[in-house]
């Protein structure tokens, strides 16, 4: 962790995720932003390893930078940090490829260790996230166009992820879980983080074909990134 | 009904009648006849003749006057005689002893029409004589030339003589029979034809029913014939109209078969119809002399174009597989042999009858036929009802369906226009509220001012969920409200037990209701966090007397012994208003061994009551 980027418009706010992300990775590199543009405009630049994004930003939305960090800089981690705490919310930032979210008002050390285990391999997953996954990759799924189809066989779910997800959506915890399946707590973060990456791909997916299907982007173009 | 009652009499009279004849009538059948010159009244010549007597046998071609005479002794029989006869045709007078003592009306042109009348006449006591008397009759008659049917050639009937009672009796059987019969079935067909006529107007489309109302009146109007004895026309032109009749109502009766088959040939229709005018045409052109020839020509060849019509029904009636076939065939049938039996009678094969079938067992063909139409006019309408009534029904429901997608949407634009509002509530209080809160508990120094601008985010956060929020499925608040805890006590290195059952099925909690409780929930798990000094914590939740039972139970200090009084106090104030909020009850006790008890218990089927004040019933949640 060398360079990380904090996207905040709050100016005390902006100041101390800087310090919570020097706390985490002492002699971490900062780079701000307090708009859309602008944080755009520091991926275009630089290289990151880390991004704390907040998704209400006075010129749009911070998802938007998450999708371009997604797409510019595949190894950059990009963490959400809002004040939202409902899936309405977080689960579109996982969708756009978030690695996972900081709720904002959290005691510094709190937000210290999450940001530590995050960047360890295991991102947080809520009931209510595990169940909107689930809902997404399975309930949802025959209404959608065959291309996307297509595309998911690839990033389908496996019978353990889903299961994995199943017992998170009952609100059992992950080491709980990991003392169920007889896995260690490092296999069950791993199947979660598989599960964010499929996410974020059948997401990728749904998108460009919208795209497509309202005539912005050519298919054949997007699916070369 | 009351003409089959007066057929039984008719009947029943008729036989005594005949009894009684034999017994007390004298019957007169041999006597003199001499023709008038024509325009004369004086007889020529006298010849024996039997009786019953045609002109035809011994007076070919002759019209106008012909004398009987034959004599008679007076009977023996008190009270008054008479004179019955049976046939006149066309009229006579009687004279007795040189008086003349009846007349059947009009003798010169034109001639009453009494063919098909009986006569009945008083032979006055004053005129008779003991020793005998002479009876002469004058008949005015037209020969079988100048007639259109073999009944109304000239002739005269064996004659009776008894008393005025038993032949009264005979006349009046023969009158019933010949014209009242006549008559009755001469009102009841017309009444059908109009009624049939009304049909027709009011279903134009059923052209059947048209041309069999016309059919009826037709007959009804050549049925006259039998009654109607004084007509202001020549007696030929008389003879020519009643048989020209003939041809409109078989085209009539031809119609309505083709029409009620639904069949149109139209050289037929038109042959028929175009031998409406040239039949009186062409029995003009016969002349008197030959007009009996040429009428049964006539009548002839319309008995064939009936036959003929009847086949075309039945081979199509067949081919449609037709319901009418059976009931329209035997009726049909029957009217066939009856136009043969006439045919015979107007061809001279048969001798001429006492009474004619004809006239009044073709009407009852008539009425079985329009009795069928109206059965099918009725099933028609019954059918139109039924589809109408259905149709009414359909529409009803559609009309309510409408209503009812109309207040849905109604209730849904309602519902996004509310939920839209409470959105953009929710997001100016995180966006302003929320940022300055934030602010505060990030940027202050002292521990207090944040840890209170954190609860007061919290809070914030659970108000606009509550404000938002959907209702939530009791097992997916379960497993949240599972995660949390049991992430929290772990963390805080206490061992968790967490002991739910399973919520009733398809059980949603309303969003007040859940973030209350989950408030609840949470203050209770930092209170034993913070104070309890416990190193396990159970957490059960069950579902029972429509509400839900909450207990937290730790193995720490007991509720007297924790430290920080102020901070303790104020939560289990929160806990206890927010359980009075729900109408809900709440009780602090020891648990087993040593720690402390949260007991809580709140209703869920909104205004189902709850056993208020009584803590003791949450204990039904305790472990098994």
């Amino acid at each position: 962790m060398n360079h990380a980027l904090i996207v905040e418009d709050l100016p005390e706010i902006r100041a101390w995720l800087g310090v919570v992300a020097c706390c985490a990775f002492p002699g971490l590199q900062v780079t701000s932003a307090a708009r859309r543009d602008e944080a755009l405009a520091c991926v275009e630049r630089q290289s990151f390893d880390l991004a704390l994004i907040d998704l209400g930003l006075p010129d749009g939305n911070g998802l938007d930078v998450v999708a371009a960090l997604r797409r510019r800089q595949p190894a950059a981690l990009p963490v959400v940090v809002t004040i939202y705490d409902d899936d309405e919310h977080l689960f579109p930032a996982l969708q756009a490829g978030a690695f996972g979210y900081l709720l904002k008002e959290q005691p510094q050390d709190t937000l210290v260790a999450q940001l530590l285990r995050m960047t360890q391999g295991e991102p947080p997953l809520s009931p209510p996230i595990a169940r909107r996954v689930l809902a997404h990759f399975a309930g949802a799924r025959e209404r959608r166009a065959a291309e996307i189809r297509q595309l998911e066989e690839e990033v389908s779910l496996t019978v353990r992820e889903t299961e994995v997800l199943q017992r998170v959506a009952k609100g059992y915890t992950l080491p709980e879980i990991a003392l169920q399946f007889g896995l260690s707590r490092h296999t069950v973060s791993d199947y979660i983080k598989q599960v964010y990456r499929k996410l974020n791909v059948s997401s990728r997916a749904e998108a460009a074909l919208e795209a497509a299907r309202r005539g912005l982007v050519n298919l054949n173009e997007s699916s070369g990134h | 009904m009351r003409s089959c009652l007066r057929w039984i009499v008719a009947v029943l009279v008729a036989f005594m009648a005949q009894a009684a004849a034999g017994a007390a009538v004298v019957e007169i059948r041999q006597a003199e006849a001499a023709r008038a010159a024509p325009g004369q009244e004086a007889p020529l010549e006298w010849r024996g003749v039997a009786l019953p007597h045609e002109w035809d046998a011994d007076f070919p071609e002759h019209s106008g006057s012909v004398w009987y005479r034959m004599r008679f002794a007076t009977p023996a029989a008190p009270g008054l005689l008479a004179l019955y006869v049976q046939r006149a045709c066309t009229n006579l007078e009687v004279y007795l002893n040189g008086e003349l003592i009846g007349s059947g009306g009009l003798m010169e042109a034109p001639v009453a029409r009494n063919c098909y009348y009986p006569q009945l006449f008083s032979l006055p006591r004053s005129v008779l004589r003991p020793e005998g008397n002479e009876l002469r009759v004058r008949l005015v008659g037209f020969s079988s030339g100048e007639v259109s049917a073999r009944q109304r050639a000239a002739g005269l009937s064996q004659l009776a003589i008894g008393t005025q009672d038993e032949l009264e009796t005979l006349h009046e059987a023969q009158l019933f029979w010949n014209i009242t019969v006549a008559q009755v079935i001469a009102v009841t067909i017309s009444v059908l034809g109009l009624s049939m006529l009304a049909l027709a107007a009011l279903r134009r489309r059923d052209t059947y029913l048209l041309y069999f109302g016309l059919f009826l009146i037709g007959w009804a109007l050549i049925s006259t014939r039998l009654f109607i004895r004084n007509v202001p026309l020549p007696h030929l032109a008389t003879e020519i109209l009643i048989c020209s009749a003939f041809a409109p109502v078989l085209a009539c009766a031809y119609l309505f078969l083709m029409r009620l088959i639904q069949r149109r040939y139209r050289w037929m229709d038109l042959l028929l119809v175009l031998q409406v005018p040239v039949v009186p045409l062409v029995l003009a052109a016969a002349g008197p002399q030959h007009l009996l020839r040429v009428a049964s020509g006539v009548y002839n060849l319309l008995a064939i174009e009936f036959v003929v019509c009847v086949a075309v029904f039945f081979v199509a009636a067949w081919k449609d597989h037709r319901r009418e076939f059976w009931l329209m065939g035997v009726v049909l049938l029957v009217a066939v042999v009856l136009v043969a039996v006439e045919i015979g009678l107007q061809n001279n094969l048969l001798p001429l009858p006492k009474i004619h079938v004809i006239h009044f067992a073709m009407p009852l063909v008539f009425l079985v036929i329009g009795a069928r139409l109206i059965q099918l006019f009725v099933e028609a309408l019954n059918r139109a009802e039924t589809v109408n009534e259905e149709l009414e029904q359909r529409v009803a429901d559609k009309s309510r369906e409408i209503e009812r997608s109309y207040e849905q949407l109604t209730t849904l634009r309602a519902e996004q226009a509310a939920h839209g509002e409470r959105q953009r509530i929710a997001s100016d209080l995180h966006d302003d509220l929320g940022a300055k809160l934030l602010t505060i508990a990030q940027a202050s120094d002292s521990e207090r001012v944040s840890g209170l601008a954190r609860q007061a985010l919290d809070e914030m956060r659970l108000s606009v969920r509550g404000l938002t929020g959907q209702a939530a499925r009791a097992d997916e608040v379960l497993a949240d409200w599972r995660a949390e805890t049991v992430s929290r006590l772990v963390a805080a290195g206490i061992q968790a037990q967490w002991d739910a059952g399973p919520p009733p099925e398809g059980l949603v909690l309303p969003a007040r209701t859940h973030v209350q409780l989950t408030r609840v929930l949470r203050e209770a798990v930092s209170n034993v966090i913070r104070h309890s000094g416990a190193t396990a914590c159970t957490v059960r939740i069950g579902f029972e007397q429509a509400g839900l039972a909450l207990a937290v139970q730790d193995n720490g200090r007991g509720w007297p012994d924790r430290a920080g009084a102020s901070q303790r106090g104020h939560g289990l104030l929160n806990i206890e208003r927010r359980a009075r909020n729900l109408q809900g009850t709440h009780r602090l006790s020891a648990g087993e061994g040593g720690g402390a008890l949260l007991q809580l218990w709140v209703p869920l089927a909104g205004s189902a009551p709850g056993p208020r004040g009584d803590a003791q019933q949450s204990a039904n949640i305790d472990p098994v």
